[in-house]
């Protein structure tokens, strides 16, 4: 029961925390309302989790042979790891806590781990931000080309913009849905069944959206209004098929570090003066720290859990 | 479909406050002219009415689009430009009204040597403020011609400024009472801070349109 909650518990703070990564910038530019976006998010990102979600899944639950001990200490590490970074106010990504709570508590185990599933995962990693970089950059450049030939009036280009944040701000949270659902009940997969472990894990982000993702997207889209809303679409444009590509590859990857790479995309194209070093800096620390916190702590509570108590 | 409409209404309102603008300029050119030819008479009361009736219209159709553009129409980042820059634009039929109100309410009498000057300062000041009309349509439908709109209003404001010298010297070597001279001065100042204002509204103009190049 204690690893389901913290699945579940998992699932929430993810779809709390990452719902600001996909409309954050549309509802801070106050394009549509917290609630509906909350609500938009929630529905997508549980299409997302049902339609696409098994490859992750399927990834994280053969990352390493999970006995319900294993599952739940993972679990619960992972969300251990999450909050410690989030009390320290370090950027966090729930997938590689998730990755590296199941190698902390296999090698503890002394499980089987699949090396060469994990090497895929963590160069996923390294790919993320450098895909959205890429992806900001091709879709900046492509996107502007076709806007310049297009010449809009300002009351045709407003509106298209407007639809076009909310349109890609929903395949981003259905891109979330598809890829981060293995975080949540991936190391169940083996008890529950993969099909039903996406639709529980689904449920739970979204709880976390519905919930408390308008309070984070709030404070979140503040930060990121800065953009104009042509550069926020190319962001969560780039987001949105970076953390989808993904998804189809069957690797969940931070959407934080995803829509990061994608601002400094942006900011290469506008002049390395728009980035910010300390932020760059700490998102680093954390991008490093999380998957060694997450194996320490699993790697401990699993220890803990095998102490036998003699009076 | 809603915002879209919403939108639709205000760019109609833009047009039309536009449209009323140029109107204002147009009715403020005839009334300069008839005073200058014909001094003051009724039909030149007429037409003082006729400009503040433009103005009033104007500030009108202004108030309605600030109105549809707080109901949130456009993009955040789109409306508080538009307000800004209709705003210091209807500061133009403010100022022609106060030019010809100043005629009419002082009875003044324009001397002969002030009226090639003053024919001219009014041309140039409707022609660049017609310039400025068509570069904020040109800014709102992304059409060409732009800069070099700008560029003739920021060269008509230098020749207004250079006839407004001139004027303001041929006064003050007049023979005549000082308080009269202040008076024509006051209405020099007034005519020409017009191209002033129009590049000022210019200098909005460019910021919206750098701001909104993609």
């Amino acid at each position: 029961m204690l690893g389901y909650i913290g699945a579940a518990f998992l699932g929430w703070s993810l779809g709390a925390n990452d719902s600001a990564n996909t409309f954050g910038t549309a509802v801070g530019a106050r394009m549509i309302s917290a609630r509906l976006a909350v609500v938009l998010i929630a529905v997508f990102v549980i299409i997302g989790a049902t339609m696409q979600g098994a490859a992750g899944v399927e990834t994280i639950h053969q990352l390493s042979h999970q006995t319900s001990l294993t599952a739940v200490v993972s679990s619960f590490s992972a969300a251990l790891t999450v909050t410690l970074m989030t009390i320290l106010k370090l950027p966090v990504s729930t997938s590689q806590a998730v990755v590296g709570a199941i190698l902390g508590v296999g090698l503890a185990a002394k499980s089987d781990v699949a090396w060469q599933k994990l090497i895929k995962i963590v160069a996923c990693w390294i790919g993320t931000p450098i895909g959205a970089i890429l992806f900001s950059f091709v879709i900046y450049y492509v996107l502007r080309t076709a806007i310049r030939l297009w010449r809009p009036s300002i009351f045709v280009y407003d509106p298209f913009m407007r639809w076009a944040l909310i349109i890609c701000g929903c395949y981003s949270a259905y891109a979330l849905g598809a890829n981060n659902v293995a975080n949540v009940t991936a190391v169940f997969a083996g008890d529950i069944g993969v099909q039903t472990a996406t639709i529980l894990g689904g449920v739970c982000i979204a709880g976390g959206a519905l919930t408390f993702g308008h309070t984070v997207m709030r404070t979140v889209g503040k930060g990121v209004v800065k953009l104009d809303a042509f550069s926020a679409l190319v962001c969560v444009l780039s987001l949105a098929l970076t953390v989808h590509v993904y998804a189809m590859v069957g690797v969940p990857v931070s959407t934080s570090q995803g829509i990061i790479g994608a601002v400094l995309g942006i900011g290469f194209i506008k002049g390395l003066q728009t980035v910010n070093g300390r932020m760059l800096r700490r998102v680093c620390l954390g991008w490093l720290a999380t998957p060694f916190v997450a194996a320490g702590i699993g790697t401990l509570i699993f220890t803990l859990s095998r102490v036998e108590l003699r009076p | 479909m809603f915002l879209k409409g919403r939108n639709k209404q205000v760019q109609e309102d833009v047009a039309t406050y536009l449209s009323i603008a140029r109107k204002c300029g147009a009715v403020f050119a005839e009334s300069i002219e008839h005073v200058l030819t014909n001094g003051l008479d009724e039909h030149f009361s007429v037409l003082v009415k006729q400009v503040h009736q433009a103005e009033s219209n104007a500030d009108d159709v202004r108030h309605k689009i600030a109105i549809s553009l707080y109901e949130k129409s456009l993009l955040p980042e789109s409306r508080g430009d538009l307000l800004t820059m209709l705003e210091t634009m209807d500061r133009v039929p403010n100022k022609m009204e106060g030019v010809v109100r100043q005629v009419e309410i002082q009875k003044l009498i324009l001397p002969n040597f002030l009226h090639n000057d003053l024919r001219e300062t009014t041309r140039i000041s409707i022609e660049t403020f017609n310039i400025l009309i068509e570069a904020v349509e040109q800014v709102f439908n992304q059409s060409r011609g732009l800069q070099d709109n700008l560029l003739t209003i920021d060269d008509n404001e230098s020749l207004c400024d250079d006839l407004q010298q001139k004027m303001i010297r041929d006064i003050f070597e007049q023979e005549d009472d000082t308080g009269n001279k202040i008076l024509l001065k006051d209405l020099v100042d007034t005519l020409a801070s017009i191209t002033d204002l129009c590049e000022n509204v210019s200098n909005y103009v460019t910021i919206f349109h750098i701001k909104h190049s993609v």
